[in-house]
C-alpha cells in the first residue's frame, strides 16, 4: 500500500495564479508517462527524480546511486 | 552482546520485498524478521468494510476504492466490493485519490465516496483531494476515511509484555512524509533501536544489518538507512497539508482492538465530507468478528502465518477469511505467495 515510485519530472504546469495546490507535472517512470501533483514539492523542477505515491509527489530523490 | 536477535519489519510492503526477494533465508542465524501491522488494508476492521459496502450498495453512489480494498471481507464472509460490482454496484477502482474529484464533477447528479485507506504515505493525497474539493465546492463528493498512523501501533507492540521484538524496521515511505521525529521518540521511551528502512533488496540487507549491530553493541539509537529519499524533517509541507485537514483519533485496527491516536479523522471546515455524517446510515450487520482468522495475533508478531491451521487451505487469497490473505502485502498472503511454508 505505502509503494512508491520514483520517476523524473518531464514537463510542470503551474497552478491557476501560481496556487500551489494545483501545480502539477508529466512524470516518466521508465516510460510510462503519468500526471503527478507538486502540491507538496513547490520547489521540483523539469529534471528532477521524485517519489510518486497515489498521484502526489512526495520526496525529491536523491539520483546519485541511481533510482531506488 | 550476542543474540538471537528478534526485528520488526514493520510495512507490509517490506515484508513482501523480503519475501520476494528471499532475504529471509540469506539472514544469519542468530536473526529473526517478524512482520508487523504495516499493511492498512489487514488493520481496516471488519466494521468499516461493512460500512462500505453498505455505502456502495446505496443508489446512485459511485464507490471509488484503490484495488487492494475490493476483496476485503467485512464481517459477513464472502461479502466484498468486487461481489457488489458484479452484482451491479458501480464501484470503481483508482491509482490516485485526485481522480475522485473529475468523476465528482462528471456526475454532479450522483453521491461519489472516496474509500481513503493507507498510512502517513498515503493520507496527504487525500487531503490534498479534500483541500482541492472545498476549493472547487464540489458537493457531491465524501471521503470514509479508514487513515491509520504507524507510530502509536509500533508504541503498542514495543509496550506489549509479551512481545518479542528488540528492533524495529520503520517504514521508509511513512517516515518520507514525517520525518524522523516520532521515531526518535519512540526510541527515547522504550530504547530499543529504530532504523528506518528502505524497499530494495541492498537496502532492506543494510537496514536489517545497522539494527543488528546497534543490538551486538548494546546500542539504542534511530538510524536512517534510506538516506536517498528520507530527511530528518520529512516532507514539512505534506505534513502541514495533514494537519490542516485531519487530526488524530482513536480508532479501531483489526486485531489490535482500539488504538488511542491510531487513525486520524477530519477537522473542522473538512467534515462536511465525512462521509459518515453525510449518509449516516449503519451496515444491517456490525458485529465485528474475525472468525477463525489469527491476525490479531501476526500483526503483533505473536503468530506467524504457517501457526494458523487454515493457513493454505480454507484461508486462501481467492477465499480469504482475514485480511492478511488478501493484500499482496498481507504477511500470510507474501508467505503463500512465495512458498515460505
Amino acid at each position: 500500500m505505502c509503494l512508491a515510485t520514483a520517476g523524473v519530472i518531464v514537463s510542470v504546469a503551474e497552478g491557476d495564479g501560481g496556487d500551489p495546490l494545483w501545480r502539477s507535472a508529466e512524470v516518466d517512470f521508465g516510460g510510462v508517462r503519468q500526471r503527478v501533483s507538486l502540491a507538496c514539492l513547490p520547489t521540483a523542477s523539469v529534471g528532477d527524480a521524485v517519489l510518486v505515491h497515489v498521484g502526489l509527489a512526495l520526496a525529491l530523490v536523491d539520483a546519485a546511486g541511481g533510482l531506488p | 552482546m550476542t543474540g538471537p536477535w528478534t526485528l520488526m519489519e514493520v510495512c507490509g510492503g517490506q515484508t513482501h520485498a523480503l519475501l520476494r526477494w528471499g532475504l529471509d533465508q540469506l539472514l544469519p542465524a542468530d536473526l529473526r524478521l517478524i512482520h508487523g501491522p504495516g499493511c492498512p488494508v489487514c488493520v481496516t476492521p471488519a466494521e468499516r468494510i461493512d460500512r462500505a459496502l453498505a455505502l456502495a450498495g446505496q443508489p446512485g453512489v459511485i464507490f471509488c476504492s484503490y484495488g487492494d480494498m475490493l476483496q476485503v471481507p467485512g464481517s459477513r464472509p464472502g461479502h466484498d466490493l468486487l461481489g457488489l460490482r458484479a452484482r451491479g454496484a458501480d464501484v470503481r477502482l483508482l491509482t490516485t485519490p485526485l481522480q475522485a474529484l473529475a468523476v465528482a464533477r462528471d456526475h454532479p447528479e450522483r453521491q461519489v465516496v472516496m474509500l481513503a485507506v493507507g498510512f502517513e504515505t498515503t493520507a496527504p493525497a487525500t487531503a490534498l483531494l479534500a483541500r482541492q474539493a472545498l476549493a472547487l465546492g464540489v458537493p457531491n463528493l465524501s471521503l470514509l476515511v479508514c487513515h491509520v498512523r504507524v507510530v502509536p501501533a509500533m508504541r503498542l507492540i514495543a509496550a506489549d509484555r509479551a512481545t518479542a521484538v528488540q528492533g524495529f524496521l520503520a517504514a521508509g515511505h511513512v517516515a518520507a512524509v514525517m520525518g524522523t521525529a516520532e521515531l526518535q521518540q519512540l526510541v527515547d521511551d522504550h530504547r530499543l533501536p529504530v532504523v528506518v528502512a528502505g524497499f530494495g533488496p541492498d537496502e532492506l540487507l543494510q537496514a536489517v544489518g545497522a539494527c543488528r549491530r546497534q543490538l551486538q553493541r548494546g546500542e539504542a539509537r534511530l538510524d536512517n538507512a534510506y538516506a536517498s529519499v528520507v530527511t530528518a524533517d520529512g516532507n514539512p509541507r505534506a505534513r502541514r497539508l495533514l494537519a490542516s485537514v485531519f487530526e488524530p483519533a482513536d480508532v479501531p485496527w483489526r486485531g489490535l482492538g482500539l488504538l488511542p491516536g491510531g487513525g486520524l479523522r477530519l477537522r473542522g471546515r473538512y467534515a462536511v465530507l465525512d462521509a459518515d455524517r453525510r449518509f449516516g446510515i449503519l451496515p444491517p450487520d456490525a458485529s465485528n468478528h474475525d472468525g477463525p482468522c489469527i491476525s490479531g495475533r501476526i500483526l503483533r508478531g505473536l503468530a506467524r502465518p504457517l501457526d494458523c491451521p487454515a493457513f493454505g487451505s480454507a484461508c486462501t487469497p481467492d477465499h480469504p477469511l482475514g485480511a492478511p490473505m488478501v493484500s499482496d502485502e498481507g504477511a500470510c498472503a507474501a508467505h503463500l505467495r512465495y512458498r515460505r511454508h
